[in-house]
């Protein structure tokens, strides 16, 4: 028996869609954005200056977002287009339109990256997807917006020789003070086989140098502000394209430079003259090296928990190798166990004959038995091939077996804080099913169990049960995961094909495991999702 | 088929499956030189065609052949009344199957390769087994055929005495005198041959209990 419900979710997958936006999109795109430009303008909303950032980060860039989202990434030209045409609107020059237009793009772009990153889902099904959508895209495009709109205005024309020079002198101090750091987090990156590149490595330092440059003093007040938003961005930039373990390192990192540098009482980091101001600077930036940390450390919890969950679906193949294997072995042994059969039978027939001293008349008997045993012989000689030990009967004690996959799994559960209540029924039957077997089963229901219990937020509402009992009546051990089933997840959303059920195929190569009497089937009962094995028990009969 | 020859129909037979030919003959040469009936077949439809409820001894089937194994020939015939007890003799793989087999009503299964110690002791305790249910059988016939011979009003006697009820409390609810209920139980003890109550419930028993064949 296998059943498998449709409500079956599994991890996360962003799936955005990617079909090509027809031409009313385009026109509706382009109608809202000059409708919107057009309001703000009548409406007076905005100081000139800062045409160029707050209609960008938030109307504008949110129906370029919107649209995206809606209608996929090939929206984006057409976003660019429609910006162009809504600042061109305004009167400001053609190429700083074009150059708002460009970032705005760019924004979005990265605002849409970053929300994959953080498996973003358009249908909205889940509070997280609001959350993602309305804190960190605008946030993320209002800082691109802003670094944009402050390089347009002011960034190049702020910028002195004078200033230069100690600006450059600045992120080479910083750049110096950080090496060892940065050459000291090499190894623990190595551990955790998270690896960076020379790209990953270059955009660290430009990270620190940048945090470092934000601490000089003397510098243009509005440049140090810019300096300051260059940081965020770049941590954002690095987002896009390293992994988070990088960027938390990298920020942490950082942090830890422009603390040192704000501490520093020489060249262009002389703090003395404003205590207050630079003992606020330490502080700052200690507790964003302290969060930066934090972070990677729970990204390299959640990174271990994901490996766990790889190698566990890697022993379950594994043992389906295995137990092909052993199904090879069985073949081979009974179709050299038919030959066996016959040459003990014969033998054994003639030697009872020999044991009652037949008379000479039974002879031919003899013979008869003789040329059995020398037929069979050479029948079992041609059977016989290379192979490795026979296999062993296939039964296995099942709870002993389940204590042990329990106790493998115990740290991991205990990482993801779902308790685990078990109730093991005492003196249960061995099973009929290999130890390989066995092991791919009771693993693959583990496994769709802590899927099933994180997807659910089953720490707080009743953690993982497990069952394992006799059902003597139809000569099975049964062994029960129940997991709490949130009933507020809409089906459609656990429907949707982005899920990512790579169980689902797993218990599709359950056949010959079904085949031999055993059954998996997962459903749903009550609020609960309920994964059941069912494994022929060896039971004496006599 | 082989170890063929005449069969008394009412000699306990073993009834042999197995698609190997060198098994089957083995199996067949071991029996028969212990003098036990046998016959032999290669497939299982053959034993299909050939038996019926009326074969005595017990079926020595294998459990995976091509076509229908042997644990839906057990079935199968199981439907048409063959009753026999099934030893059923497995490949090493094949235990699971063997073991749902015996759960299903089978004898017991040996693995390949067997003793023939074992697989003689096997057979000989289902032939036991299959003499007993043919006594058991036969006692059944002889009891039915007692019981056709009682009349209505005895019937509705012995189904009183069966309940354990007195002859005062069957008269009351037969509506009839104490006496009458008294020469009925005479007569129920003379035709079913019984020497008192406990006989006639002994007796009657095994045709009412739910396991009744």
């Amino acid at each position: 028996m296998r059943t498998v419900s449709a409500n079956s979710p599994g991890l996360l997958q962003v799936d955005w869609p990617h079909a090509a936006p027809g031409p009313t999109a385009h026109v509706v795109l382009l109608l809202l954005y000059t409708a919107t430009a057009l309001l703000t303008l009548v409406l007076g909303l905005d100081r000139p200056e800062g045409w160029a950032v707050w209609p960008a980060a938030s109307l504008g860039a949110g129906i370029g977002l919107g649209a995206v989202c809606r209608c996929g990434i090939g929206m984006l030209p057409a976003v660019a287009i429609a910006a162009a045409g809504a600042n061109l609107l305004s009167g400001i020059p053609t190429v700083e339109a074009l150059g708002v237009a460009g970032a705005q793009a760019v924004m979005i772009f990265a605002a849409v990256v970053l929300m994959r990153r953080l498996r973003f889902t358009a249908d909205l099904a889940r509070f997280r997807d609001f959350l993602i959508l309305v804190v960190f895209g605008p946030g993320l495009m209002a800082l691109v917006s802003a670094m944009a709109a402050v390089v347009l205005h002011q960034g190049i024309a702020g910028f002195t020789l004078g200033s230069a020079a100690r600006a450059w002198l600045a992120m080479g101090t910083g750049c110096i003070l950080m090496a060892p750091l940065v050459l000291m987090a090499r190894p623990h990156l190595r551990e955790h086989h998270s690896r960076v590149g020379p790209d990953g490595y270059v955009m660290i330092l430009v990270l620190v140098a940048l945090m470092t440059t934000s601490q000089m003093r003397g510098l243009d007040p509005e440049l140090t502000t810019s300096l300051s938003y260059a940081v965020l961005v770049a941590a954002a930039i690095i987002a896009m394209f390293q992994s988070a373990r990088t960027v938390a390192i990298a920020v942490a990192v950082a942090g830890l430079a422009g603390a040192i540098c704000a501490s520093l009482s020489f060249g262009p980091f002389d703090h003395a003259a404003d205590p207050d101001q630079r003992l606020l600077v330490l502080i700052k930036l200690c507790l964003t090296a302290f969060v930066a940390l934090s972070v990677s450390a729970v990204r390299a919890e959640h990174q271990r928990l994901s490996r766990q969950g790889s190698e566990r679906l890697n022993r379950i193949a594994r043992s389906g190798e295995a137990r092909a294997r052993e199904d090879a072995e069985t073949r081979i042994a009974g179709e050299l166990n038919q030959p066996l059969t016959a040459i003990r039978t014969y033998a054994q027939t003639a030697a009872r004959q020999l044991a009652r001293e037949l008379p000479d008349g039974d002879r031919a008997t003899l013979r008869r038995a003789l040329q059995g045993i020398v037929s069979g012989t050479e029948r079992a000689a041609r059977s016989v091939r290379p192979r490795g030990e026979g296999t062993a009967l296939p039964q296995t004690e099942v709870e002993s077996f389940v204590h042990q996959c329990l106790g493998e799994a115990g740290r991991e559960l205990a990482s993801r804080r779902i308790w685990l209540r078990k109730t093991i029924e005492s003196g249960l039957p061995p099973v009929l099913v290999s130890e390989a077997e066995l092991e791919r089963v009771v693993l693959l229901a583990l496994h769709i169990s802590i899927e099933l219990a994180v997807e659910n937020g089953t720490q707080r509402s009743g953690g993982l049960q497990l069952d394992c009992r006799l059902d003597a009546g139809k000569g099975l051990v049964l062994i029960e995961f129940r997991v709490h089933a949130d009933r507020r997840r809409s089906l459609a959303a656990e429907r949707s094909p982005g899920r990512n059920r790579d169980w689902l195929g797993w218990i599709e190569r359950l056949d010959r495991f079904e085949s031999e009497g055993g059954y998996f089937s997962l459903r749903e009962e009550g609020d609960q999702h309920v994964i059941r094995i069912g494994l022929p028990a060896a039971l004496d009969k006599q | 088929m082989a170890g063929g020859g005449m069969i008394d129909p009412y000699e306990s037979t073993v009834y042999l499956v197995d698609d190997d030919r060198d098994v089957r003959e083995a199996i067949a040469f071991l029996l028969e030189a212990e003098g036990i009936a046998v016959q032999a077949f290669g497939e299982p439809g053959q034993m299909l065609k050939t038996l019926d409820a009326h074969a005595r001894g017990c079926l020595l089937l294998d459990v995976r052949m091509p076509g229908m194994d042997g644990l839906a020939l057990h079935q199968a015939l199981k439907k048409r009344g063959v009753a026999m007890p099934a030893v059923f003799i497995s490949g090493h793989g094949d235990i699971p199957m063997a073991v749902r087999a015996v759960n299903a009503g089978a004898l017991d299964f040996i693995e390949k390769p067997f003793d023939d110690n074992v697989l003689l002791e096997r057979i000989a305790r289902a032939f036991e087994l299959d003499a007993r249910r043919i006594r058991t059988e036969a006692e059944m016939i002889e009891i039915r055929r007692r019981l056709d011979q009682l009349t209505p009003r005895e019937r509705d006697v012995l189904r009183g005495i069966v309940d354990g009820r007195l002859n005062k409390q069957i008269a009351d609810d037969l509506d009839i005198s104490v006496r009458t209920v008294e020469l009925h139980r005479g007569r129920v003890l003379d035709k079913l041959e019984a020497t008192n109550a406990a006989d006639v419930v002994r007796m009657v028993l095994p045709l009412v209990s739910p396991d009744a064949s």
